[in-house]
């Protein structure tokens, strides 16, 4: 059996082929720690990107992982929803190392709680900030910055 | 009295890489605990990419990394062209590869230059950084611009090259080779370079696996792994190169790796001008910059950067402007999941060139 067809029949997951080399994963929140133990034990040792993407028409954030196989040359993109007013995940970094420090940005950016991560909530690359989670689409950047910083003009320029 | 001590490296050592600081615990000059501090550099890439057209974002993604931008530009139409459906001309890719090689040549002789300095060597610094500057001139003369280039676009490139381009760069890449032989005989041969560097820093085969290691740090622990063969963009599966592997995993594999990375750099770029088709379009038709929307979806584009695999994660909601972009930059993994751990034992006076030999480039971290 190809590394395909057993992508094909890990549990609850929906399997979307893009093209050749890339594969997508779509599971349950409660299978993605699963999940990925499975696809680690196929081959997949590589954690490229594990990252969020903001969708507040659904409510929803979706929580995506890129893995790759040195041996197979194919990534796998697992992708999971929570819920965006009770954003809580469990950590991987016990399966992908590399996913400690993706979830302490991820939690900072868009205030996901990570379950078992104990950086999580320590400031990373923000300092002292007290407004909502930067990345989250109902922050508003432009608004924050008239707020906080005064406009400067160019040389020249009409006031 | 307390045994260790804490040191503030950064973010302003001649030893760190950039805008970046690390926090180092010490007993003597030993190295107990390391940990980096981002943030220095942090421009919001990301959110910033939400609120701007695809193609005003070309200005903004070259800064992701200073030292070799063109891989962002690369990585970043790849996916808006993977979203699109549109394949670039057989001209672009070719031009794409002579770009992206000579930026990676761009980069390693820089990088060649803050490992000698790191470790005392400042002559080849200097020699090392003024070659790169001849490599600066020639993007100048295709797009303009020095450093940031905003050459690669979607589509393809964004305009042709130069009538003799060709030329200069087959005559600049003789005098390099003839230079590597001189850098070779002051740093790489050198046996204080050896005696430095021998079983420093080691990341073997199975720590490289299984902290996500990629680039350099992974073909120095013995795994040929590269996205230009293992997943061919541009013109790469059209140009006949070896993946360089060592298995020592220590600095001085490292810096190895990087010298014969250099020397295939080179030799691609004058296979790539020879096969070359001498005449065509060197961008698809696309559709009115301002106007033109990406179809709805998801993707993740890969090329390989001097530091190893580097992706952008793109969706999109079928506007004119992208839903959200996320940068994978090697540094982020090479930084807190390798540099943290193998900095711990070293002695304080390799800390600098460890991370050099990490190549650990802050703007990748921030975004």
């Amino acid at each position: 059996m190809g590394v395909v067809d057993k992508i094909k029949e890990l549990d609850g997951a929906k399997i979307t082929i893009q093209r050749e080399n890339r594969i997508f994963v779509d599971v349950d929140k409660d299978r993605v720690i699963g999940t990925l133990y499975s696809l680690k034990l196929m081959g997949f040792h590589q954690l490229s990107v594990q990252n969020v993407v903001d969708r507040i028409k659904d409510g929803k954030f979706e929580i995506f992982y890129v893995l790759y196989s040195h041996e197979y040359k194919i990534n796998v993109i697992v992708r999971t929803w929570v819920d965006r007013d009770n954003p809580v995940i469990e950590t991987a970094d016990k399966i992908y190392p590399s996913a400690h420090t993706w979830e302490r940005e991820i939690s900072e950016m868009f205030g996901i709680k990570v379950e078992g991560n104990e950086d999580c909530g320590k400031p990373f690359i923000l300092e002292n900030w007290k407004d909502i989670p930067p990345m989250r689409k109902d922050f508003d950047s432009v608004k924050y910055s008239s707020e906080h910083f005064v406009f400067r003009h160019s040389e020249g320029e009409n006031e | 009295m307390n045994k260790s001590y804490e040191l503030f490296i950064g973010p302003n050592h001649p030893g760190i890489p950039g805008n970046f600081s690390l926090k180092i615990e010490l007993e003597g000059d030993t190295v107990v605990s390391a940990k980096g501090d981002p943030g220095y550099l942090h421009r919001a890439f990301e959110k910033a990419m939400e609120g701007r057209y695809y193609i005003q974002n070309l200005a903004l993604i070259p800064r992701i990394c200073v030292p070799e931008p063109d891989i962002n530009e690369a990585a970043y139409a790849m996916a808006v062209e993977d979203l699109m459906g549109v394949e670039i001309p057989e001209r672009a890719k070719y031009i794409r590869t002579i770009v992206l090689e000579l930026a990676r040549v761009a980069n390693y002789t820089m990088w060649l230059g803050g490992l000698a300095g790191t470790l005392g060597l400042y002559t080849l610094a200097q020699w090392s950084i003024g070659d790169r500057d001849y490599a600066l001139d020639l993007f100048s003369d295709i797009c303009g611009a020095r450093v940031y280039h905003m050459y690669i676009w979607p589509g393809g490139v964004r305009r042709d090259l130069t009538p003799g381009w060709e030329d200069s760069v087959l005559s600049y890449i003789r005098y390099l080779k003839n230079r590597l032989i001189d850098y070779d005989n002051i740093f790489l041969k050198n046996v204080m370079f050896k005696y430095r560097t021998k079983g420093i820093a080691v990341v073997t085969k199975e720590q490289a696996i299984e902290w996500g290691a990629t680039g350099p740090i992974l073909k120095a622990a013995g795994v040929a792994q590269d996205v230009r063969k293992d997943d061919p963009y541009a013109a790469y599966e059209y140009l006949d190169f070896e993946i360089p592997t060592l298995t020592d995993g220590d600095s001085w594999s490292r810096a190895m790796i990087r010298r014969w990375e250099l020397e295939n750099s080179l030799n691609m770029i004058e296979q790539a001008i020879k096969k070359m088709p001498k005449k065509g379009p060197v961008c698809a038709k696309m559709p009115n910059p301002l106007k033109g929307y990406v179809p709805e979806g998801e993707t993740y584009a890969k090329v390989e950067s001097a530091r190893g695999e580097h992706g952008f994660y793109m969706v999109s909601d079928g506007t004119g402007k992208p839903y959200r972009v996320a940068v994978r930059g090697a540094s982020h993994t090479h930084m807190f999941t390798i540099a943290e751990k193998v900095l711990v034992g070293q002695r304080l006076a390799d800390v600098s060139h460890t991370l050099v030999s990490l190549d650990i480039c802050p703007p990748e971290i921030d975004r």
